[in-house]
């Protein structure tokens, strides 16, 4: 018999939810997350924050806590990275790492698995974006929620997309001077798809309240501009932003928190053996049916490895992949509630496009392990006929280092998309997330699996 | 909150329960404590949520330990790769 009828791989607001409705449905759940405590980013919080009934620094949190209190029968396997998800005979094998410092190998049998691993940001490379103090507006706003740090005290909040309002909110509220918001998008232009915006009127009331607290602290929203300079030596101390008519602002600052969307972190789904999409966002995402399930029997995906699109959608994904591993109905009003949520973020994706990578100068960095930069991919496209991202990878080493292409991926596919004239699915963005395992593992850990009389 | 003691470099770092071993950094006013090793480049937090790799650190001896997802406890020693130079 299998460990668990079901897991869950990630806590954060999709995860939380299959766990509850699984449970619920009499299943015996595991939900793992190599974080230390449940929430994921969006409810990334402190261990006291947990007791509060309410909490201003937390979007939503009366659902965490109703969520919260339906985990009570679930193994929350916290400290697990998880690195493979196997499918085998009648079910699965969860390997994993527990602990980040004393590592120790975990493996976990499932009849079913919902994958619920979310996104980590996208950011289009510019001049100066491995400085120092230059960070995801999420990594800084996890900073600021997790442990009460700001990443700084005089900060650029900039990019593209509804997170830049919320980070500039939450920075403000926390006492940092936010000297400016850059947003590459119109925002203006929701207005033009009025049937997106139906039966989210709470959304649009938040994004009105974040625009009103800083209008009202005189923080100025540069609306078409995108960052296209960050100056310093050891740390970032100036950000220069650009219109595209070539008007230029700049700014003295010690931090930068910069977003152009969403990656969804699709490595252990594609590895398993689940088909996938190109979504609207240009996003590598899974192909789920109305069930939340993959191609893969038993394998279940929901939130953003579906479609970037938030956590209210994730939450509704998944507790419609909760109920349908344990075999319960969906109801026709969570289908209808999730319909609107995804017009909702195929419109916000129409809006909010990452800018393009073909102004990057040829001695900026676009790999940042391996250091490459966008001149030796363009002449590895120009010189040696590379015109697919596998090709740029092998030829450049960009993308072959500790973050498996998770930073630069979609920046390299870019780059060898206009240097080839191609375009970006032809690339193929696929490729980048094919890879096992899905985390660096130690030669131990891997050595371990090939012996049969260790395993656990 | 509860706090404790983490020593970094071999000096005394304040830290608070709950907290990442890259918030104990950044609360004690580091940008950076790493260096990149074909450029010599300082990096420290930039994704924040395990993806990037950047802010590795050695954790009681253990090498490449993402600063963003370890906690940090009583005790721990951290060793950057500020710690060797001037």
């Amino acid at each position: 018999m299998a460990d668990y009828d079901v897991v869950v791989v990630g806590a954060g607001p999709s995860g939380m939810a299959a766990a509850a409705q699984a449970a619920a449905g009499g299943l015996r759940v595991a939900l793992l997350d190599q974080q230390s405590r449940t929430g994921g980013a969006y409810w990334r919080h402190r261990p006291a924050d947990a007791e509060a009934e309410a909490s201003d620094a937390h979007h939503d949190w009366a659902t965490f806590r109703r969520i919260t209190a339906r985990l009570e029968g679930v193994d929350r396997l916290m400290q697990h990275a998880v690195w493979a998800i196997e499918p085998v005979a009648d079910g699965f094998v969860v390997r994993a790492t527990r602990g980040e410092v004393a590592r120790e190998r975990v493996r976990i049998s499932a009849t079913a698995v919902v994958v619920a691993t979310g996104a980590h940001e996208r950011v289009t490379p510019f001049r100066g974006w491995t400085l120092p103090g230059v960070m995801t507006a999420g990594g800084g706003q996890s900073l600021l929620k997790g442990a009460g740090v700001v990443p700084g005290h005089r900060v650029v909040v900039a990019g593209s997309g509804p997170l830049l309002l919320v980070v500039a909110d939450g920075m403000l509220r926390a006492g940092v001077d936010v000297v400016a918001v850059a947003e590459a998008g119109h925002p203006t232009t929701y207005g033009l798809r009025p049937s997106s915006w139906s039966g989210l009127v709470s959304r649009t009331g938040e994004a009105a309240a974040y625009i009103r607290n800083l209008a009202s602290n005189r923080v100025p929203v540069h609306a078409g501009y995108r960052v296209v300079e960050a100056r310093g030596t050891d740390r970032v101390d100036r950000v220069v932003i650009a219109s595209n008519r070539g008007r230029r602002r700049e700014y003295d600052v010690d931090a930068l928190l910069v977003s152009h969307g969403f990656t969804p972190q699709l490595e252990l789904l594609v590895t398993a053996g689940a088909g996938t999409r190109v979504d609207s966002d240009g996003s590598l995402v899974a192909v789920v049916d109305d069930q939340q399930r993959t191609n893969v029997p038993g394998l279940f995906a929901t939130g953003e490895v579906t479609g970037v699109g938030g956590a209210s959608l994730a939450i509704l994904e998944g507790y419609v992949a909760g109920r349908a591993v344990a075999g319960t109905d969906v109801t026709p009003s969570l289908h209808e509630r999730i319909a609107v949520h995804r017009r909702f973020a195929r419109a916000m994706h129409a809006v909010h496009r990452a800018p393009s990578i073909a102004d990057l100068p040829d001695d900026e960095l676009v790999c940042r392990c391996e250091e490459v930069s966008a001149g030796e991919v363009r002449a590895a496209c120009r010189e040696l006929g590379v015109d697919d991202a596998r090709s740029a990878k092998l030829m450049t080493r960009a993308g072959m280092g500790l973050c498996q292409g998770r930073m630069c991926g979609r920046a390299v596919t870019d780059l060898v998309a206009v240097a080839s004239g191609r375009a970006p699915d032809e690339v193929s963005a696929e490729r980048w997330a094919v890879r096992l395992p899905a985390l660096p593992v130690t030669m131990d850990e891997l050595a371990a699996e090939t012996r049969p009389s260790s395993g656990a | 909150m509860s706090g404790f003691d983490v020593v970094v470099d071999g000096a005394a770092v304040a830290a608070q329960d709950g907290d990442s071993v890259a918030a104990v950094l950044v609360r004690d006013g580091r940008a950076a404590w790493r260096r990149t090793r074909h450029g010599d480049r300082p990096r420290g937090l930039f994704c924040g949520m395990g993806a990037c790799q950047d802010c590795l650190v050695v954790v009681d001896g253990v090498a490449s330990v993402r600063a963003c997802v370890a906690p940090a406890t009583p005790g721990m020693v951290v060793t950057t790769s500020e710690s060797d130079r001037g």
